[in-house]
């Protein structure tokens, strides 16, 4: 198998690579996040959703110009590679996970805040009167009650960290074996006129998008039944 | 009060709730079940969740049994306070199963003081262990709620409305084992509800509460007169209500003030027709001249056939317990209906005759249409009025316009819910009881009745 060669197969490791590392990420962030948006009750919690909603709208080269300017030499992110001795984010595997979970973090909290806000306060309260710390509720009856949320944010992450193509030309280049996702990966097949390996990673992306879409349908008809 | 005592509840809380004030001061024994009863919105279930710690009251005052949950400089958060709470919604936790459910709270507690085996017995939880919450009926739910809550072990139960959510036959299902739980535990418990007939069957202890305020609080056999006491006193700082006839009328809704009605004269109770309170009123008046009060007057029931249509109406007459008449339905398919005019004429002569003989109250459950229009009994209740004999009726809603332009002012309206109107009239039979003891052998004037009579 030619088509299959050592190139794509270098992408596509890759990117699953990419979006694993940022899907971990993102339930680690969004959780505590998404906790905090669906109980707090000030003005600025819509500000902060808000703020976390901006990449749904923002087209992907505006933050992914904004994430350059940030993780580039100048920025913070030049700072940061200066510990271990490198001299910007951009145009690396590090930088690529930042702008990833950035761009991905509306999918991930929207649905764990709805389900955080779903299950109202009583599952708490009752807890609470049972004597279980706000910890032990947490893991007992907030996260698996939200379950349902965690699996449709993870996957939503997921799939779009694989699908995003802008933001990845702008902070992270053409790189192989470094910043050369799939999407990247299939645009560079199409300029330089290889049709084959394009028509390869396009029916590719094309499964997986369906067995995601599939997943969610599924993971959502047996949330509901559930529930019933 | 807001001093820790051994063996009793201490609670003070103090704020603003919704569109009243809470201001509440507790000392309840901490034995036994202590029933918080009042109309709905009356912050009795505040009460129980400033209790638990749900709800944080700055300033607030608690301690059970000698041990403080809250003071002014001090909050101990609800998990770890020695509570029970039912809600009154089950609130099983969906993704356990029953027995899971029930062991969540004992789980932490080391040794329980009744063990998993045996409120599984007292609240019959046995073939239930397995299943899924989703899969129970709401009695059961709620009777695994209760388990779960006891299970944790707790120093306080409290109960917030648990059987408010369920039909009338599931509630018969479930009081037997509130009544076993109160048999069998030593558990003191603090129980929020609106239906007096619940808590008349197992609670030792009252607190009656309206508009965030406690207005009575003693054991429950003798309760009804001390809510009066205190009632006199507080009488100057409650703003009047009175309507009189010629001002638009301003409704009043829950909760009212019981103490704007002047017994001496006209109490109209202005209802829904939902709340059936005409239903009430005759079934309790029945009762009191069943259990020897001198109670005259007319009730008027609809009667139902087996499939619950309305097929008439019929009246009784109070002092003799006789049935005056039947009447008529009206027409095909009408709901409506009404006594006859000789049904109305023996019910006039009824009423006439409760007025010489000089009875305590006169009661007229119904102030309909009929009555408005002048076809019913509205010139005997005018006579009874001019006696000095205190007229109890009920005036559904629709009807007040006509209620005040006959009253011209004595009458007192009030919008209320059926519970409240029960509670009110257990004080009222209690004083009618009262007064008579006190009543002079011969011709007592009524107005002896006027043990807190509005000058």
């Amino acid at each position: 198998m030619e088509i299959w060669s050592a190139e794509i197969r270098q992408s596509v490791l890759l990117t699953i690579e990419l979006a694993a590392i940022s899907t971990a990420i993102l339930l680690v962030l969004a959780t505590p996040l998404a906790w905090w948006l669906a109980h707090a009750k000030g003005w600025w919690t819509e500000i902060i959703a808000s703020v976390v909603a901006l990449p749904l709208v923002l087209p992907p080269t505006v933050l992914g110009f904004y994430l350059l300017v940030l993780l580039g030499p100048d920025g913070p992110g030049g700072w940061i590679a200066s510990l271990w001795g490198g001299r910007t984010l951009a145009f690396t595997f590090e930088g690529l996970v930042i702008g990833s979970v950035v761009y991905s973090m509306p999918f991930v909290v929207q649905p764990i805040r709805n389900a955080f806000a779903a299950m109202g306060e009583r599952p708490l309260e009752v807890a609470a009167t049972l004597r279980a710390s706000p910890l032990r509720t947490f893991w007992t009856v907030a996260v698996p009650l939200a379950r349902p949320g965690f699996l449709t944010g993870a996957v939503l992450g997921f799939a779009h960290t694989v699908g995003e193509f802008g933001l990845v030309l702008m902070i992270g280049g053409n790189i192989p074996g470094r910043t050369k996702v799939l999407s990247v990966a299939l645009f560079d097949y199409v300029e330089t006129s290889r049709w084959r390996e394009a028509s390869m990673l396009a029916g590719l992306m094309v499964i997986f998008a369906f067995a995601v879409i599939l997943t969610m349908t599924l993971v959502d008809k047996r949330a509901a039944r559930a529930a019933a | 009060m807001r001093t820790a005592e051994p063996g009793r509840i201490n609670a003070a809380f103090r704020g603003r709730l919704g569109n009243f004030a809470l201001d509440v001061e507790l000392s309840l024994p901490a034995t036994g079940v202590t029933a918080v009863f009042g109309p709905s919105g009356c912050g009795k279930t505040s009460v129980a969740r400033c209790v638990a710690g749900l709800q944080r009251m700055t300033g607030g005052f608690c301690a059970v049994d000698g041990d403080i949950w809250q003071d002014g400089s001090s909050f101990r958060p609800v998990y770890q306070r020695p509570i029970g709470y039912v809600f009154q919604e089950a609130s099983l936790f969906p993704h356990l199963s029953v027995r899971r459910n029930l062991l969540f709270g004992a789980r932490q507690v080391a040794r329980a003081q009744i063990a998993f085996d045996e409120v599984v017995e007292l609240l019959g939880l046995a073939a239930l262990l397995d299943r899924s919450p989703r899969r129970l009926s709401g009695g059961e739910r709620q009777r695994v709620a209760i388990g779960r809550a006891l299970l944790s072990r707790p120093k306080l139960l409290l109960m917030d409305e648990p059987l408010a959510a369920l039909d009338r036959s599931t509630k018969d299902e479930i009081l037997p084992f509130l009544e076993r739980l109160h048999e069998t535990l030593s558990l003191p418990v603090l129980y929020i509800s609106h239906d007096m007939a619940e808590i008349e069957r197992f609670a030792d202890h009252l607190v009656l509460m309206e508009r965030g305020r406690v207005v009575g609080s003693g054991p429950l056999h003798n309760l009804h007169p001390i809510p009066l006491a205190g009632r006199r006193d507080r009488h100057g700082d409650c703003p009047p209500r009175r309507n009189s006839v010629g001002h638009r009328t301003r409704m009043t809704s829950m909760p009212i003030d019981f103490h704007d009605i002047d017994p001496n004269r006209v109490a109209a109770i202005l209802y829904r027709s939902q709340d059936d309170v005409d239903a009430l009123l005759a079934a309790v008046a029945e009762t009191l001249v069943r259990s020897g009060e001198r109670i005259g007057g007319v009730v008027q029931r609809n009667l139902k056939d087996g499939a619950g249509c309305q097929v008439g109406m019929e009246a009784i007459d109070l002092m003799t317990g006789r049935e005056i008449s039947i009447c008529q339905p009206l027409g095909s398919g009408a709901m409506a209906c009404k006594l006859d005019a000789a049904g109305l004429a023996e019910a006039a002569v009824a009423v006439t005759r409760a007025i010489a003989a000089d009875v305590d109250l006169v009661v007229i459950n119904k102030f309909s249409k009929q009555e408005a229009a002048g076809g019913g009994l509205r010139d005997e209740l005018a006579d009874a009025i001019a006696a000095g004999i205190p007229v109890l009726t009920a005036v559904p809603e629709k009807c007040l316009d006509a209620w005040n332009d006959f009253t011209g002012g004595i009458g007192t309206t009030l919008l209320c819910e059926r519970g409240a109107i029960e509670g009110w009239w257990l004080d009222l039979s209690s004083r009618i009881k009262r007064a008579r003891a006190a009543r002079p052998p011969a011709d007592a004037p009524a107005a002896l009745l006027a043990d807190h009579h509005v000058g």
